[in-house]
């Protein structure tokens, strides 16, 4: 080995704790990166083969009692390659053990189950032999602990019908099955699957289909098929044609990885460049120290070239054990997120995937961050001209800083006096080091922000703008006298009748699939809120509309909006909008539910009601709806956001360690290094004053008080650095049912710093171990 | 005065040939003159010992015909070439291929072994001597595997001398080698410079400010204002060994 390799490991030995705690936030940055995409991977390998195993389709469509005739005019559409139309009903179903009903979708399984689309796959127990049996979604059997063999009730559209569970399995279309608030529920999300049969006496539409799904031909576009296919239908129509990506299960799963790219695209480069910023200060130390044996190889004839490499290759090294580091923990933690998400996508066969090429792709990115790092350090050292080099650098000029204000210089000590001249003196690695923990701080408050912002939606859907604790939908329009009725079901305090439709609104810059709410003027059980959380009144014929839907067609508060309504007759409707409203999911459109009815031809009627009901009733209550054969859906509030809480409590108490060590980390680092470089610069310094008295307390207080008011002065720029990545998040998250706030809460704040100052206290505590094993002597005899 | 140079030694026998060698550093104060039409010619395997006042120009000549600074204007010439005139490259080459020099700080690798500190320079060197061969020559046969810092001042300034000789330089420059050294470890150095230098047939211009020092030249150089003021020849090299102060 040469001479100069021998002195690199010599060096690296020395430097190790460094050398590691930057390698660290390279491999956090290779980790996030690799892990990210090997879960996208897994689940991509995992959907694509199910999808093509089960026939996923590429348009849905729903319709009420469509004759099955209809299906040829489907097939004939250009593009579709094979039609599936079923029949299917909802309602209601009690599951022992449960405190209230589940939601059922009950769906007729294929006269053919090898031409079919979307196609159950049984993973438990066998397929019904007979009418009265049932095979069920295997995360509604798993939550709600419903054994095979289990009889179950359920009411749809006023009949029972009593079926027998006889397997478990899972379907493309309910890969993800949320309820209608559209947070998971999966214990109270049934899905049957019986023989058409079965479902068709159920339901009463007997030759008739309630849902049907279409396969394209290869590059056929969906976006010129579901127009016709909505057009067909529309005499028949309930739900709107959709394709796949709007399908909810899909689009659910779209979504979740699409998140996860956004980190694998945001994070990574963050701890790339904090590991490249920390490099280039190790290794310009390095030179700094080292300028005088770089003169001497000069002088003794070695290259430019030749005296930078060894800085480089410290830089590669730094890099290479990082990007080793983070593929091996981001292949691991990509085997756990893989397993978290299995417990979400019920893919058949899902297993953890491992993508050599952003494996390589990231390392080459993490080791060409600690070049770039080392590069200026590198380009010093070659340009280091001998004559200089043999030179020892004068000291540093001091002088009196302007952060000594008059009246408060006189009563510094001069540790602090220390402390605020180096800053001053030295800004550049001031600036550096604050920086690094300016962005340390930044993804903690992101990390925390995500949890306080769902907090915030979920507060505001559900007890400030929905503010009823039951709602029931009914089976079919029904009229306003059986808003009185669900008055006097038990526990009911107050009844609102709501009439909701579904709608494509439109305006100058696009089309979107809204919920048009008819509610009444004087309702108080949902209220539509401004800005600052105060109801908004509907006035006459006008709507208001959610401020993010107004922004995706281009309109304001005075224009019009086209509705096309997906119901009844299917009227086009133009509507002035009086107002927009700030909330925080789905894209609704509120009006007045008497100028509704009067638009559509109706009379005073109601597709539903909304309820505020005394808790100790609900179990009676929950077990009157069932037998009510007008009501085919109920949500609780409680018990939806319960559920949710729980379910995102599991999720967050992974991840958010998880990113909060992370970006902790970066904090660490930054405190650990700059104090390492500090200690180096200033061990002669330190050392003297100890000879002259000073004791190791005081001398410890020079070095962490330098990091401590750096730490301190970085803390509102962090903070507002952290604003600014969450607003960058949220735009990056935004979809159609869910817009997250920016909200920088109290709790937020409080973790984010706390988790800052355990991770800068952490470095500084690992610094004290150099510290005290300063050698006074050994100090002073070397000449740095 | 003219130098007196040219008549002692043969126009073959130079190592240096020295006409008008200036070097002027411009400074926020003006003009530094550091060398000021500095004349001298350096014969093949002489000792010379460069005397004068603190910053009357000697570490800048050095410096100079070290390859390791330019001079403002002026001609060295070195085996017929100018190294005034020479590339950035043609520098390096000429260092790596011809010179030797020993620090008034030692300026060894503190990461390093003294076998190590050798080896690092013998490594890129074309007929270098063996390092435990040329750290023996400088009596450090038993301290190959000692790191710098343990060792004393006098043994580091000779794993100095070791580094620079064992590459076989034609030249061995050294800037106040002793200054940093007491007496009794400076003549061990001065000692190790003379030999090694006698064994290899180096070339040796020894910066002092040591008046004493001056007595184990074959030739004294004196500087003042930047330029040679006055050239004494020894009648006799006193052994490095005889030398007190
Ligand atoms: N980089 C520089 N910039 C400006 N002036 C310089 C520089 N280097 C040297 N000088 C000046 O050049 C002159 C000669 O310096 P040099 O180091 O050659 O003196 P010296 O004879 O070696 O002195 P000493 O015995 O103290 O080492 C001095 O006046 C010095 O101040
Ligand atoms: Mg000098």
């Amino acid at each position: 080995m040469r001479t100069l390799d021998v002195k690199l490991l010599r060096d690296l030995r020395r430097l190790a704790p460094q050398v590691a705690a930057i390698a660290m936030l390279g491999a956090i940055g290779v980790c996030v990166g690799v892990m990210a995409n090997n879960a996208l991977k897994a689940v991509q390998v995992a959907e694509d083969r199910f999808y093509a195993d089960t026939r996923f389709a590429d348009v849905f469509g729903g319709a009420v009692r469509a004759p099955k005739a209809l299906t040829a005019k489907l097939a004939a559409i250009e593009g579709v390659v094979a039609v599936d139309a079923r029949a299917s009903g909802v309602g209601l179903m009690p599951v022992p053990g449960l405190d209230r009903p589940a939601h059922v979708t009950l769906v007729a399984l294929p006269d053919d189950d090898a031409r079919s689309l979307d196609r159950f796959k049984l993973l438990a127990g066998r397929m019904p032999a007979r009418p009265d049996e049932a095979v069920a979604l295997k995360a509604f059997v798993d939550a709600a602990h419903v054994p095979l063999g289990q009889r179950l009730g359920a009411v749809i559209a006023g009949r029972e019908v009593g079926l027998t569970i006889v397997g478990a399995g899972i379907s493309p279309e309910y890969v993800y099955s949320p309820s209608e608030t559209l947070l998971p529920d999966d214990a109270h999300q049934a899905v049957l699957w019986a023989r058409r049969a079965t479902v068709e006496g159920a339901s009463g539409e007997v030759g008739a289909f309630a849902k049907v799904a279409l396969k394209l031909a290869r590059g056929a576009p969906a976006a010129a098929v579901v127009p016709q296919v909505d057009r067909l239908l529309a005499p028949y129509g309930a739900a709107p044609t959709v394709a796949r990506a709007d399908q909810i299960s899909d689009k659910f799963i779209t979504d979740a990885l699409r998140r996860l790219r956004i980190l694998a695209l945001i994070l990574p480069p963050i701890f790339l460049a904090v590991a490249a910023a920390l490099t280039h200060m190790v290794t310009a130390r390095l030179v700094e120290t080292e300028r005088e044996q770089i003169g001497l190889l000069k002088a003794f004839g070695f290259s430019h070239a030749e005296v930078a490499v060894p800085y480089l290759k410290l830089a590669a090294i730094i890099g290479l054990v990082g990007a080793v580091a983070g593929g091996l923990a981001g292949a691991g933690l990509a085997v756990a997120l893989t397993g978290l998400y299995a417990q979400y996508f019920r893919f058949p066969v899902f297993a953890a995937q491992f993508n050599w090429a952003v494996f390589a792709v990231t390392s080459l990115i993490a080791i060409g961050a600690t070049l770039a790092g080392a590069s200026l350090a590198a380009r010093r050292a070659a340009s280091l001209a001998p004559a200089v080099a043999m030179r020892p650098p004068s000291p540093p000029s001091y002088r009196r800083g302007r952060l000594e204000l008059p009246r408060l210089g006189r009563r510094l000590d001069h540790p602090t006096r220390m402390i605020l001249r180096r800053i001053e003196r030295f800004p550049a690695k001031a600036g550096l080091t604050a920086a690094g923990f300016a962005v340390s701080l930044a993804l903690l408050v992101c990390t925390q922000f995500l949890e306080d912002a769902l907090d915030r939606v979920v507060d505001s859907a559900f007890y400030r703008t929905q503010r009823w604790s039951a709602q029931l939908t009914f089976a079919h329009l029904r009229d306003i006298r059986a808003i009185a009725e669900t008055r006097r079901l038990p526990g009911v305090v107050a009844a609102e009748p709501v009439r909701d439709s579904g709608a494509w609104a439109e305006g100058p810059r696009g089309r979107k699939q809204v919920a048009l709410e008819g509610i009444d003027p004087d309702a108080r059980l949902v209220r539509p809120l401004d800005g600052s959380g105060r109801p908004i009144p509907l006035e006459g014929a006008g709507v208001i509309v959610s401020r993010a839907l107004a922004e995706r067609l281009g309109l304001r508060a005075g224009n019009g909006v086209d509705l096309d309504v997906l119901e009844g007759r299917r009227p086009h409707l133009y509507l002035p909008i009086t107002a927009l409203a700030d909330d925080y999911s789905g894209l609704i459109v509120y009006v007045d539910r008497g100028v509704l009815n009067r638009l559509m031809g109706d009379g005073d009627v109601a597709s539903g009601a909304n309820l505020i009901a005394t808790a100790d009733a609900a179990e009676k209550l929950n077990r009157r709806l069932v037998d009510l054969p007008q009501v085919s859906a109920a949500s609780f509030r409680d018990a939806t956001v319960a559920n949710w809480r729980n379910i995102t409590a599991k999720e967050f108490s992974v991840t958010v360690w998880f990113y909060l060590t992370f970006s902790g980390a970066i904090a660490l680092g930054v405190a650990y290094n700059m104090g390492r470089i500090t200690l180096a610069e200033r061990a002669r310094d330190l050392a003297t004053l100890q000879v002259l008295g000073f004791t190791r307390g005081e001398c410890a207080y020079i070095l962490y008080g330098e990091l401590a008011a750096l730490a301190l002065l970085a803390l509102p720029f962090g903070v507002g650095l952290g604003t600014l990545f969450a607003q960058g998040l949220v735009q990056a998250f935004a979809r159609d049912e869910l817009r997250l706030p920016v909200a920088i809460t109290p709790r937020t704040l409080a973790v984010s710093i706390s988790a800052y100052g355990a991770a800068v206290g952490l470095g500084c505590l690992l610094l004290h171990r150099q510290l005290s094993r300063l050698d006074l002597v050994a100090v002073l005899k070397t000449r740095e | 005065m003219p130098p007196a140079a040219s008549e002692s030694a043969g126009q073959a026998a130079l190592a240096f040939q020295v006409r008008g060698l200036t070097k002027i550093y411009p400074t926020a104060a003006g003009e530094v003159r550091a060398l000021d039409g500095a004349d001298l010619d350096v014969a093949r395997a002489e000792i010379l010992v460069l005397l004068g006042p603190s910053g009357s120009g000697k570490s800048t000549l050095l410096n100079i015909l070290g390859g390791l600074d330019r001079a403002t204007s002026g001609r060295v010439i070195f085996e017929g070439r100018d190294l005034v005139e020479a590339s950035d490259a043609e520098l390096t080459r000429y260092r790596r291929r011809s010179v030797g020099f020993v620090f008034q700080f030692f300026n060894l690798t503190p990461s390093l072994t003294a076998r190590e500190n050798v080896e690092l320079i013998t490594e890129i060197a074309e007929h270098p001597m063996d390092a435990a061969q040329a750290l023996a020559m400088v009596g450090l046969a038993d301290r190959l595997d000692h790191f710098p810092a343990e060792l004393s001042g006098g043994q580091q300034q000779r794993v100095a001398v070791a580094r620079a000789i064992a590459k076989r330089p034609e030249v061995l420059f050294c800037d106040e080698p002793t200054g940093s050294l007491d007496s009794a470890s400076g003549v061990q150095v001065l000692e190790a410079i003379v030999h090694a230098a006698g064994e290899t047939g180096a070339t040796v211009m020894m910066v002092s400010h040591n008046a004493a020092i001056a007595e184990i030249a074959d030739r004294v150089v004196r500087f003042r204002d930047g330029k040679v003021a006055e050239v004494t020849a020894n009648a006799r090299r006193k052994p490095a060994a005889e030398v007190r102060w």
